[in-house]
């Protein structure tokens, strides 16, 4: 079976800064990939790299065993969540999740009362996101990776700002999303309750080499 | 050709080449500047009509004319740095605009002091005025944008596409401005047709005109080095340079 | 549901919890052009020369006022780095996104300017051309002002910069809605004339700053 994603030495500078380099990972189908290292080694920006914000990448990224040219990306297929949570805050609840499922390529079968009701934002439906507090915010922006039929997950520090309620929550649905066959890449500072990889961000922990 | 292309965007070699060749440009520029100035100033023939005062387009036409070039000259730099992410492009494109600003504002000046004595006033809005002062609006507005960001690579990229969105627009604005002016006041002032000129009068002009382009040539590239200088005062080789 | 419809959607309902966003612009305009009588002590004849060029100002500022930060809420909430992240064109978003804004600043404005006309003693038969070149020209400033608001979408405090570096390019249309409201004043047939040249910078306008905007958004993404 081919590799979901796969890194060969990728690395990214901006303004002649090295911002990371030299990463080498592979993920298949139902694997979850935490990354770890310390605060500037370049997590953040290696996920927006996987996520297509970034273009102009060095190295090799392959999709589906595919090497990815440059410019090119496999945009359908991914689902990123980060700091800045891309929900509206003068929408409600409901019609945020009706443009998620609405815009970006979604799974067909699940409708958006099932997700409410998955992310116990049920109740608040009706509400708008401004009213909404940072836990739920943060429910209400996952709901777009439930909704999404994206095979790879990007999650950039999903557990910020969330209660032990909803680290459950979000732990839940990474198992769940990696069990279907998906596969999750994530940073975070938490331990976390699944079976996942781990990488180093080269050049910051023991095994990493020095550059 | 590609190898020439990219030894140009490194800022070390392009700071070595302009080294060696900022002299020779120097002494064209100086020579050209004073043989014009002198010839124009001194032994060209009086304007019958102007008297002396029409001298003053020694230093007018030829301000005029960087003025509006350099806007393009600007814009190719930022299209190359927005295309090929060339350093040395983006220094071109941040130090060529206030120069520019420098000489379309010259042009002015120089147009408003000519106005005096020849029409009997310093500013009328005509077409080619008026243009020329947008001309300068728009330098300011890629001056004004470039300060405002602290991050270098970003003010010089949206430098660039502000630059590129002018170019585009140049040609809709002296257009409008210039059809906008014949609407209203349909051949009352003649001013920007020039009868022909007599040699005498049109080669010191040339002159002129080589001589300020190498000046500003010369000008870009001094400002260039002292900016790379400032960006590149981290690396090795402009720390050797200064220990020397 | 298509993906641009569920995006016009969006939008609009973002438009539609926020009235003031449309009535402001009327509101200023109305307000600023009742003041010139007020202040300029102006027979009526004179009040209707001065009226395109009181126009022609209040439609330019209200234009640069919708523009600024048009783009920051998007951007600070992450929503534009999902938009190019997602496998729609960002051409076709951006200038969904202006459009939809257009509509509910300048074509309502669009829709009093008759009404500011009418203050300033302009004559009775230019009441569709008040209507017509001002829903042109804020489709058209507003486009322009777009590019402004996406190169300077990182930045704060941004309206005497956005007039700054927009304002130069705004010429065009500025000239050509003065030769509008003038030949308007007076009665000429020539206003068609124009009012199509109008029309056909504006289409220009629409069709290429789309472009502008989004590369401008993208090289503001990139370097976060």
């Amino acid at each position: 079976m081919p590799s979901l994603v796969s890194a060969n030495d990728l690395g990214f500078s901006r303004e002649e800064k090295v911002i990371f380099r030299g990463v080498d990972f592979t993920i298949h189908a139902g694997e979850i990939l935490k990354i770890t290292g310390p605060n500037g080694a370049g997590k953040s920006t290696l996920l927006k790299v996987l996520a297509g914000f970034l273009t102009g990448f060095d190295g090799e990224l392959s999709y589906q065993g595919e090497p990815l040219e440059q410019g090119g990306h496999f945009y359908a297929d991914v689902c990123y969540l980060g700091h800045q949570l891309g929900v509206k805050s003068n929408l409600t609840v409901y019609e945020n999740m009706a443009f998620f499922r609405d815009f970006f390529p979604s799974n067909p079968v699940l409708s958006i009362d099932e997700v409410l009701d998955q992310m116990q934002l049920w109740r608040l439906q009706d509400d708008l996101v401004s009213t909404l507090s940072a836990g739920q915010r943060q429910r209400l922006a996952l709901s777009r990776l439930v909704l999404s039929q994206a095979s790879l997950w990007l999650l950039d520090e999903p557990f910020t700002a969330v209660d032990v309620e909803g680290i459950g929550l979000i732990e839940r649905l990474i198992a769940q999303h990696a069990s279907r066959g998906g596969a999750v890449v994530m940073t975070s500072h938490h331990t976390v309750n699944l079976e996942c990889k781990h990488l180093a961000m080269p050049g910051f922990s023991d095994q990493g080499e020095d550059q | 050709m590609w190898q020439f292309f990219h030894k140009l965007g490194s800022p070390k070699w392009f700071y070595n080449i302009s080294g060696k060749l900022m002299p020779y440009l120097a002494f064209v520029a100086i020579t050209l500047l004073v043989v014009g100035a002198v010839w124009g100033l001194a032994f060209a023939p009086m304007d019958y009509k102007q008297g002396n005062s029409f001298r003053i387009i020694y230093i007018h036409v030829p301000t005029a004319f960087i003025a509006l070039a350099g806007y393009y000259l600007m814009a190719i730099a930022g299209a190359i740095s927005l295309i090929w992410r060339m350093k040395m492009a983006g220094i071109m494109l941040k130090v060529s605009a206030p120069i520019g600003a420098a000489m379309t504002f010259l042009a002015l000046f120089t147009g408003a002091v000519w106005g005096k004595p020849t029409w009997g006033t310093y500013w009328v809005w005509d077409a080619r005025i008026t243009s020329m002062l947008i001309l300068l609006f728009l330098y300011l507005g890629i001056f004004a944008l470039m300060q405002a960001f602290t991050r270098e690579e970003l003010a010089e990229k949206s430098a660039a596409i502000l630059a590129l969105v002018g170019t585009v627009n140049i040609p809709i604005i002296y257009k409008s401005v210039d059809w906008w002016y014949t609407l209203h006041q349909p051949a009352t002032l003649k001013l920007t047709e020039k009868p022909s000129m007599h040699p005498d009068m049109l080669w010191p002009l040339l002159i002129m005109i080589a001589g300020v382009y190498a000046f500003y040539a010369l000008a870009v590239i001094l400002h260039a080095r002292v900016e790379i200088l400032r960006r590149e005062k981290k690396t090795g080789w402009v720390q050797a340079l200064v220990k020397q | 549901m298509t993906p641009w419809l569920a995006f016009v959607k969006k939008e609009c309902l973002q438009v539609i919890r926020k009235p003031s966003a449309s009535l402001l612009p009327i509101f200023f305009s109305l307000m600023v052009t009742s003041l010139f009588p007020m202040v300029l002590n102006l027979s009526e004849q004179q009040l209707q020369q001065v009226a395109p060029a009181v126009l022609i100002m209040i439609l330019l500022l209200s234009a640069l006022m919708t523009t600024e930060g048009l783009f920051q809420a998007d951007f600070d909430d992450g929503t534009t780095a999902l938009l190019f992240a997602s496998p729609h064109s960002n051409y076709l978003l951006y200038g969904t996104k202006v459009l939809v804004s257009w509509f509910s600043s300048g074509f309502m404005l669009s829709v009093f300017a008759p009404v500011l006309g009418f203050i300033l003693h302009m004559p009775q038969h230019s009441v569709l051309t008040l209507f017509v070149a001002f829903a042109l020209g804020s489709l058209n400033l507003i486009f322009l002002g777009a590019v402004g608001a996406a190169l300077t979408v990182t930045l704060r405090n941004t309206g005497m910069l956005l007039i700054f570096i927009i304002l130069p390019m705004n010429v065009p249309v500025l000239v050509l809605l003065a030769a509008i409201l003038n030949a308007s004043n007076q009665g000429l047939a020539v206003v068609s004339n124009y009012l199509a040249l109008l029309g056909a910078l504006t289409l220009m306008t629409t069709f290429l700053t789309p472009w502008v905007i989004s590369a401008a958004l993208k090289i503001n993404l990139e370097s976060q």
